[in-house]
Parts: C-alpha cells; structure tokens; sequence
C-alpha cells in the first residue's frame, strides 16, 4: 500500500475502476449472452462430454479397480471393457461432428494415394497403404498452420493442408498393441551421401519455392536410419528420412508454407 | 474515499486471479508440456540404469525450450545438466520405467511426445497413457525412425482426462538398445483443432 500512498490521488481513484472493468471484461468472456444460440453440433459435444463425466463419476464409486505394473489403480474387467468403449463411442462421434464433409475429405484422400504412389513403394515388398482420415490439428512441429487434417496409413500418418491438398509431413506411425509391425526396408543399399540426393529430390518435388543452398543442412543417422534437416531462418525447417534400404520414412515441411 | 477504493481493488484483484488460476494459467495449461527434467517427471527402477544426456531433446532443440514451470530452461534446477534428456536399456523384464503426470484434467486432449535426435533406438518403445478415470492405452513407437521431433498417437483421436503417462525398458532387443526419454505434452481440443500444437507455447 505503500506504492499506492506514493502515487497521484486522481490516478489511485481510477485503479478500481480499471479493475472492475477487467473483472467485467473476464467474466463477459465467459459468459454467454443471453438470447444467444448455441451452436447445435457444439450443444452435442458438451452433452456426450457429460455423458461421459457421469460414467466416469458412477465407476468411482461403483466400478471394478486394479492396481497395474507400475502400481497405479486403473479400471478391471468388466468397467474396463464398459469404459473404454463408452469412451471410443463418444470420441468418435465428437472427432465427426466436427471433421470436414466426407466427400472433401474423400479428396484428400486421393491426394494422399498419389503422393504415396509417388514417393513410397521404390523398394522391394512394401505394402500398399490405405489412408483414412483421423482429425484436425493446429500445427506442424511447432508451427502454428490453419486446415490441417491427420490421416494414417497401415504404416503411416499424413498431415496435410486441406486447401491445396499438399503433403506437410509423413512419417511412420506409432502402432497400438497387437497390431503388425511396420514394415522397415532396412537392407544396407545406400549411403549417406546417395540419401542425401534422393532427400532433395523428394523437397524438389514438393514445389515449394525453396532454395535448399540458403538453408543449413544438419544430418542425423540412428541405427540403419538416415535424416536430413535443412534448417531455415525462425526456426523453420525441411526434413527427410530414409531407411538404409532406401525407403522414405519421413518428410516433414516445419514451416515453409508460403509458396503450398 | 482512499480506504473504500483500496478495498475495492484489492477484491477485484484477488477475484481476477482467481478466475486466471482457474482456467489453469499457473498450473497446467489447454497445451502443457511435461518435461522429463521436471517435477512431473518421475523415474522408477535402478539407479545405476538411468543415464542423463545434455544437449539433446525438445529443451535443447528451441534453447531453451518451454515447459511446465519452467523446467526447461537451461539452468533448471531439476536437471543435473542442462538442456537434457534421460535413456535406459533394453530388458526384457520391467526394471526402468518412467511417469510423466498430465493433470488428469478433465477435457479432451491430443498428445504427444518428443523424440530425440540421440540415445532413442528403440523401435518398440512400450508407452501407455491412463485417462478416463481408469482407462488404459498401450502402444509402441519406434524411436529409431524419429529425429528431433513430436510423435502423436497410432491411429486415435483425442483423449479425456489424460492422467499418467508411462515408458517402460522391456522391450527385450539388443542389450545395447536405448530407450530415450524426453518431453510429453497434451494439448486440448479448441474449435476443431488445438492451434500452436505440438510444441510451441505460445500465444
């Protein structure tokens, strides 16, 4: 208070003001007006939201529990498997209320299956890939991008800018338990410097404007495993992946989105 | 007139940060990133098995990145060293494993976890999420096919009320397989899409 008592009378008697006038200000924020109407398929979400917030709340007290490997108290058989499928159920509806039109996204689709015909399938037995459409995301590696959808493959997930159709980033997927391992071409056919040509190839192609000379061109390599980042001003980047065997594991466009 | 108009800030104000901490500004956030050098970290098993690396990961890619309380800038008082990430061994029984706590709050969220450029050869790193009050997930990501970048889940959509994240070294390959772990991070679902998502913190 101190600070106050040093301060301008006129000045002191405007701090409350401004004060309520920001409380006002959050509060109008969170609020909606009266007489508004809210948007159906968002009325949905929030009412299967609920629907699930009760069931979880109901199992609390009434569910079947077990303590796992790493000793924390997860759902058992039956509320498990009850649970888990209520949860799938409600998920989905949610991701489809707000998804693009199958017919657009139908689009994309074809876009993904040239792009694989294109850039997968250059080496020996690698199974074709059937895309289907996953979500919306905001942002590619920590580039904030509008109208971007996820898609994956049997090996892969895709992003893709929804306006022109083109690729962002392609990379081999997670897989979840019990599914087949990806499949890995990782016969020791290339070199380091051979990757390197075929990774520029594969940005030429994207037809994006970019000079990959102006760009710092950092490579990394695991086990059998070859990257290639060419990294631009702001943090942007290109990077490609490839398999000793040749596959291409990854693409990835971290920002050059000017020239899509 | 002074003492009344005092009153009134000072109620203003409390009630203003209230409604800021309740939307989670100080806590976890709608895009929290939990660092594996912070105190939402836990690492299990022995110690003499956990190996930390500086220079490498999501804090050292951005120098310094963001995390959660500040865990990741590049003198944290969590990390032994700076800018780092931690690796165990592959076993093929459970010996070192790791937690990463989400938040458990209650919205749909997208997660994610970074991979680093380094010390990460798995190609079968076992992850599970817990979410739904009790809901398990498990899968597996090969850590040999990623450098320096974030990883979502295998097929699915978005998650509510993420709790724990886990990673075990039981992936029974070579004893000389790492494991790599370093930041996780849960996003939530805003209009369609979690804009700024994966990574950045910002706006």
């Amino acid at each position: 208070m101190k600070v106050l008592n040093q301060l301008p009378k006129k000045a002191v008697a405007i701090l409350p003001l401004i004060a309520v006038f920001i409380l006002v200000g959050v509060v109008a924020s969170r609020t909606t007006p009266v007489g508004a109407q809210q948007d159906p398929k968002q009325t949905r979400i929030e009412s299967l939201t609920k629907k699930l917030q009760d069931a979880i709340a109901d199992v609390q007290k009434n569910g079947e529990f077990t303590t796992d490997r790493h000793g924390e108290k997860v759902y058992a058989g039956e509320t498990a498997t009850r649970m888990e499928q209520l949860h799938k159920e409600v998920s989905e509806e949610i991701n489809e209320l707000q998804a693009r039109p199958a017919a657009e996204r139908a689009v994309t689709v074809n876009a993904l299956n040239q792009w694989n015909d294109s850039f997968l399938y250059k080496v020996s037995g690698q199974p074709r890939q059937n895309v289907r459409y996953i979500r919306q995301v905001g942002g590619i590696q920590n580039f904030k991008k509008d109208g971007v959808e996820v898609y994956v493959s049997e090996d892969y997930a895709y992003q893709v800018d929804v306006a022109t159709n083109k690729v962002l980033d392609a990379y081999i997927r997670p897989k979840e338990v019990g599914e087949p391992k990806e499949f890995m071409d990782m016969t020791p056919r290339y070199d380091s410097a051979q990757l390197e040509q075929m990774a520029k190839d594969v940005i030429a192609s994207q037809n994006l404007g970019v000079d990959l000379d102006k760009l710092t061109l950092e490579k990394g390599q695991k086990i059998g495993t070859y990257f290639f980042t060419w990294q631009g001003e702001n943090g942007k980047s290109l990077q490609v992946a490839f398999t000793q065997g040749g596959q291409l594991i990854g693409y990835t466009n971290a920002g050059f989105f000017d020239n899509l | 007139m002074r003492n009344f108009s005092k009153f009134v800030l000072s109620l203003a104000m409390v009630a203003v940060i209230g409604l800021l901490g309740a939307k989670g500004v100080f806590a976890f956030n709608e895009r929290t990133i939990i660092c594996s050098g912070g105190s939402y970290f836990d690492k299990y098993g022995p110690s003499q098995y956990w190996y930390e690396h500086s220079g490498y990961g999501w804090c050292n890619k951005t120098s310094p990145g963001w995390c959660e309380n500040g865990q990741c800038s590049d003198q944290s008082p969590y990390n032994g060293v700076s800018r780092s990430m931690w690796k165990t061994y592959s076993g093929c029984s459970l010996s070192n494993y790791a937690r990463w706590n989400m938040g458990n709050i209650a919205q749909w969220s997208y997660w994610y976890t970074f991979v680093p450029n380094g010390y990460s050869t798995t190609t079968a790193a076992p992850f599970s999420i817990t979410y739904n009050g009790g809901s398990t997930y498990n899968f597996t990501i090969n850590q040999n096919a990623y450098n320096n970048r974030w990883i979502s889940l295998p097929t699915t959509s978005n998650y509510y009320q993420v709790m724990n994240t886990w990673l075990d070294d039981d992936t029974c390959e070579s004893p000389s397989t790492q494991i790599g772990f370093d930041e996780t991070e849960i996003c939530k679902e805003a209009n369609s899409s979690s804009a700024y998502c994966p990574g950045s913190h910002n706006p």
